[in-house]
Order: structure tokens, then sequence, then C-alpha cells
């Protein structure tokens, strides 16, 4: 954990700030530079920071259990139960391949979707507001986990925070 | 001072081990790559072609175990099932019952759902071996011969690849390899692949290859993938890249038609002036003391407040 806050959450910060510096020498890059700069740029703007800072707000030492009643109303209306939600956000998470998050998301229609992405791909690029995350690039597990991403997968229940995810969608909704 | 004495240590090890290398002791795990022109029921997990502790330092034991019997052997187990599954579901496909290599050069002839799981596993498979051949201690760490000759013409010199190179490597986002591979034509260039995906899904034919997922070296650097790629410079076996470079022409029916003139052999312990060249990867690396001021003197900064050198227990 220390290291995927202090080091690469750093490091995707401290690259944004460093960006931004440059802004005002915009006008003297070329456009292949600009192009360059810009498309890594957004990606960590729009998605690296975002992603990760919805993180660490829904875990907590003192999570677990099941979503609250009304998440809880929400997934299984849009998957039949709470264990087959369960189950598919297991399968999005560990069927990822390569590096990615696996979400569960409130979609345009206000219905909970569950599905993974890409690196730092986030849902709010199709329009999506995602009320909880789960990390599978590969170092947000391989110290403690190696390759058994599974087992970092379940592990990780054990620790959301039911009430932020709550919160967000509350938000979402309203 | 102690460079020297470093330097002179290393070449007296050289020189000890020089004269028992030969390219009688190549072994088939250095030749592991091979098996993928052939037909095969079942490919079987190649084994390194040296120790897990062999690499140390720049590749350390406890990543090359996991990276080996973990990960390699995972996609290896999973592409083998799905080529099973594919040869029994469409027995009548021709593409099914040829070599990993036509499988992987034609991806697109391959019907879903067992593509996507060719793609990853098979190249999976495939990208390991090279991966892992391509890496050894103490042998020849930069080009020689024909391929010297290429990497001096296309990029201006050896030092100009690596900085090429490694630049690839830092900047490839996500998961993925970089390469060194040549085309139909023995132009050599530098191209990254995401994920698994392979060179030969595009025509491509692998040399020299570095992996960046993440797997390949948190255990060891953490999130620092530029002292990884570092490191990586002391082990990558030009020897083998030589060979490889060899094979491949000669699977495509573009050998030249003399030997060459010179004969390398591509296990052999490095002469003096190469050994200065291999110094590079291993000098790039050296950690720099950090220093700090302590009641008006310069001091080595403490071990426990330098950031994140050792992995978390």
């Amino acid at each position: 954990m220390q290291i995927h806050h202090g080091k690469h959450h750093q490091a995707y910060i401290t690259n944004v700030n460093t960006a931004l510096e440059g802004l005002d020498d915009l006008a003297a890059l070329s456009v292949e530079d600009l192009l360059r700069n810009v498309d890594q740029l957004l990606s960590i703007m729009v998605a690296d920071m975002p992603n990760h800072s919805l993180f660490w707000t829904i875990m907590s030492p003192n999570g677990g259990g099941n979503p609250t009643p009304e998440v809880a109303a929400a997934i299984e209306s849009a998957c039949g139960s709470l264990e087959a939600a369960k189950e598919q956000f297991v399968t999005a998470a560990t069927t990822r391949f390569g590096s990615g998050w696996a979400w569960v998301v409130v979609d345009e229609t206000g219905s909970i979707q569950i599905y993974s992405t890409a690196n730092q791909d986030s849902p709010i690029m199709q329009g999506h507001t995602p009320i909880l995350g789960l990390d599978v690039w590969e170092h947000a597990y391989y110290l403690n986990y190696q390759n058994l991403r599974p087992a970092y997968i379940e592990a990780w229940t054990n620790v959301i925070n039911w009430e932020e995810v709550a919160r967000r969608y509350a938000a979402a909704k309203g | 001072m102690a460079g020297g004495v470093t330097v002179c240590v290393l070449l007296v090890s050289v020189l000890a081990v020089g004269s028992s290398s030969s390219t009688d002791q190549l072994l088939p795990e250095d030749t592991a790559y091979e098996m993928i022109t052939e037909y095969r029921d079942n490919y079987p997990p190649p084994n390194l072609p040296y120790a897990y502790d062999a690499l140390e330092p720049f590749v350390n034991e406890a990543t090359l175990k996991v990276h080996h019997q973990g990960h390699h052997r995972a996609y290896c187990t999973k592409m083998n099932a799905a080529l099973k599954e594919w040869r029994k579901q469409d027995p009548e496909s021709q593409l099914a019952k040829s070599s990993l290599y036509d499988i992987m050069k034609n991806l697109s002839g391959v019907p879903e759902p067992w593509r996507t799981a060719i793609r990853n596993n098979g190249g999976g498979f495939i990208n390991h071996i090279f991966y892992f051949v391509t890496m050894r201690n103490k042998v020849y760490t930069a080009p020689m011969g024909e391929l010297a000759k290429q990497v001096n013409a296309t990029f201006g010199g050896y030092e100009r690849f690596m900085e090429e190179f490694g630049e690839a490597a830092r900047n490839l986002f996500g998961s993925g390899y970089v390469w060194l591979v040549e085309d139909e034509e023995r132009n050599i260039s530098i191209i990254n692949t995401a994920n698994q995906d392979s060179p030969i899904s595009d025509g491509l034919y692998p040399l020299l290859v570095l992996d960046v997922w993440e797997h390949a070296y948190y255990l060891q650097h953490m999130n620092r993938r530029t002292n990884y790629i570092g490191k990586w410079w002391g082990v990558a076996h030009w020897g083998a890249v030589s060979r490889i470079q060899e094979w491949w022409r000669k699977v495509r029916g573009d050998e030249d038609e003399e030997d060459d003139e010179e004969e390398y052999d591509w296990e052999k312990e490095v002469p003096e002036e190469k050994m200065r060249r291999s110094m590079i990867g291993r000098k790039r690396f050296q950690r720099k003391r950090r220093r700090v001021e302590v009641g008006g003197k310069m001091r080595d900064k403490p071990r426990a407040t330098r950031s994140c050198n050792s992995p978390l227990v």
C-alpha cells in the first residue's frame, strides 16, 4: 500500500504537475511533441489520478461485509443476486489481461454495471460513474501475492468500504 | 581505484571461466525457441538454461522463480489447453494442425473463442522463452559481428541503441515488451508490443526482448522500472541474440550461402576489450551514495531514511 500510494500515485501527480508547468511553453512545441505530451498528460489527468483517488476512499480497515441496502437493491436488480454480482466482479477482475481495473459503475440509465477496463482507462470515459473500483495492475498485489491475483481479489473484498460506495452511489443517482 | 580492482577481479573470473565454455555446452534449454516451428500435441514448459540465482545481482532469484514457475508455466498450461480444445472442436482446420509459429503468424485464421486464448497464452509462452534465453551472466553484453554492424548502421552505435531501447521500455504504458526485431529484408528495429502480443504476429522476427510487465521487476525493484532496465543491460546476452538471428534466417530460408569468416562462440566469455563495453550496463546501475550534511560534515545518508530501498515485509 505504501508503495502504491507513496510511489505510484505520487509519480502520477508529479508528472501532471511537471506537465502543467510546461504548459506556458506550449506555443514553442512542435505538433508532434504536443500530441505526444498531451496524450500522456490527458491519460494521466483523466484517469490515473482519479482512479487511484477513488481506490483509496473505497477501502477501509473496518470494511468488508455486505453493501448497504440501497446499493444492494440496485446491484440485485442489475445482476439478479449479490452472489451473481460478486461472481461477475471477480471474473471481470481475474480475466482482465495485462493491466487494468475492475469496476462497479452507475451507467447513463442509472443502472449498475460491472466490467473491467484496460490500463488506466476509466468508466468516466464512457459516461459512466464508478462507485467501486479494484486496481488489478500487478503493482497492486505483487509484493503480497505475486502471480496469485485471485487470492488478492478474494482478500480485497474484506476491505471494501461500503459506506463510501453508498455515498458515491447516492451522488451518482442524485 | 576500487573500480579498477573490480574490473581486474571480473577479468580474472572471465579468463578462468572462459576456457570451460564452448558451443559444445549449449543446452537444449538455450534453444528452447526452436520447438515453436514444430507441431506438438503438447508444448513442454522449458527449463531455464541457468540456475535461478545465476543472474544475480542483475535479476534476482525470487523474481526468476516466480516469473518462470508461476507466470511462464501458467501461460504454457493455458496455451496447451486452448490448442487441445481448438483441435478437438475444429478437426478440419489445417491451421490447428500447424506449428505454434504458423498459428501465431496467422492469428486471424484462428476462430474465437480460441483466438484470444492463443494470442494471450501462446504469446506469453513464446515471449518468455525469448526473454529468458537472451539473458546470461558474464557473457557478451554487446553485439558482435554482423549484428554489431547492423546496430551501428541503424542506430549509430550501441550506446545510442541502448538509449533508444531504454526509452521505449520506460515509456511503455501498462504491460508489454520491448523488442529488437529483424524483418524479411534484414532491417532491424525497436518495437513495442502490448500485453503478450508477439512480433511474430506482425511478420517480424524477434531477436532481443525486455519484459516490462510489472511482474518482471516488482519484487526486486518495485515501481522503479528504470532501475530494472539499467540492471538488465548487464545480462543482455548478445551471443544468444546472434544465434537466434541466424536461426530465424534459416527458418525463413534466408541463409548466407557461405559461412561467415569469423566463427563466434556465442557462449564464450568476453575478451577484454568487449568486457569494458559490458561494464556499461553495470556501471549505469551503480548506486550513488546519498550524502547529507550532518554537523557541518558530509555523511552518508542513513539507510532507513532513504526512499524505499528494501522491499516491505
